[in-house]
């Protein structure tokens, strides 16, 4: 009996020479688009938080102040003893103080913008990469 | 030789050759099926191409153990295939119908035919090609798949999506209407 695999029909089509190149090429190329789109996000991601970061500082620095919390924090280092002997104390006053809404912005931003960072590098790469065209 | 798994494995840990070496492996097959599936060189580059890059997209996804790399990768040719020709509106598409829109299937026996014998009468591979392309694509995709790309009707079924007595049915019916279309010739 013949093999399905002998029959003449259904014997493999040679693909055309420029074939290997183009589908690599085509890859090549999708890939460097998605690459720009990738890019322009963390730009736009990195541009923001550059520009929210500078607020956010002063804006938790003046919390720092005005919430007591470096007050209390300065006890630590100017009456080291009171601080350490009511230190329970201390701290429930230093976690109730925290800014947390400026803290929270403040990581929020410097992690958007090291994260856009440490990202922008190898798509840059690829955004750049030459297509040799099949 | 390095399997599918291990290239895939080597591509996802950054070495971008294996990658190459997967299309290198797969081309000739996934290149025979999109030809004698739309029966045109510019469309059947189109769809390697599109599929590929599918594959490429969805590497990341693919695990072996729901299936083969091969079976994995025709299932995302076939349906790159079928979408083609819905853009081209050649589907639906039957060229088994009479003039009053009735199938001809109907008529025919269902009689477990020999499909080696019937590839072997024919008398040139043209013959069969021209023929194939006549039969409906869920026909024409079955005998592509099972003897174009030397797959199992189990490996057919995964990529079809369909229990396995209905693709052995389906190609009984397939290889009946292709001695059909033979015959009238």
């Amino acid at each position: 009996m013949t093999s399905k695999r002998d029959m003449a029909f259904f014997t493999k089509v040679e693909p055309p020479q420029h074939l290997f190149e183009a589908v690599l090429a085509y890859i090549a190329l999708a890939r460097r688009r998605a690459a720009r789109i990738r890019l322009a996000a963390l730009g736009t991601v990195m541009v923001v938080s550059v520009a929210a970061l500078v607020p956010s500082i002063n804006y938790a620095i003046h919390e720092f102040y005005a919430s007591g919390f470096y007050d209390y924090l300065s006890l630590f280092f100017s009456d080291s003893s009171v601080a350490f002997g009511h230190w329970q104390e201390l701290s429930l006053s230093l976690a109730e103080s925290l800014p947390s809404l400026a803290v929270l912005l403040l990581l929020g931003f410097s992690i958007a913008l090291l994260w856009s960072l440490r990202r922008i590098a190898p798509n840059v790469r690829m955004a750049m990469m030459p297509i040799q065209s099949a | 030789m390095d399997s599918d798994e291990d290239l895939i494995a080597a591509y996802m840990e950054g070495d971008e050759h294996a990658f190459a070496q997967l299309v290198e492996r797969h081309l000739k097959t996934v290149y025979s099926f999109a030809f004698r599936f739309v029966g045109s060189q510019s469309d059947a580059e189109d769809i390697v191409q599109e599929s590929f890059l599918k594959v490429w997209k969805n590497l990341k996804r693919y695990s072996s153990r729901s299936a083969s790399f091969k079976t994995w990768l025709m299932h995302i040719v076939r349906n790159t295939a079928i979408d083609h020709l819905r853009k081209r509106k050649q589907i639906p598409f039957s060229a088994f119908e009479d003039d009053e829109g009735k199938s001809l299937f109907e008529d025919l026996s269902d009689e477990a035919p020999l499909a080696e014998e019937l590839f072997a009468q024919a008398q040139d591979s043209k013959e069969v090609e021209k023929a194939v392309l006549k039969l409906s694509p869920a026909y024409r995709e079955v005998l592509l798949l099972y003897y174009g790309s030397d797959l199992t009707f189990e490996e057919v079924a995964a990529i079809l999506g369909a229990p396995t007595n209905t693709v052995k049915s389906r190609h009984r019916r397939a290889v009946v209407a292709l001695r059909e279309t033979l015959h009238r010739k």
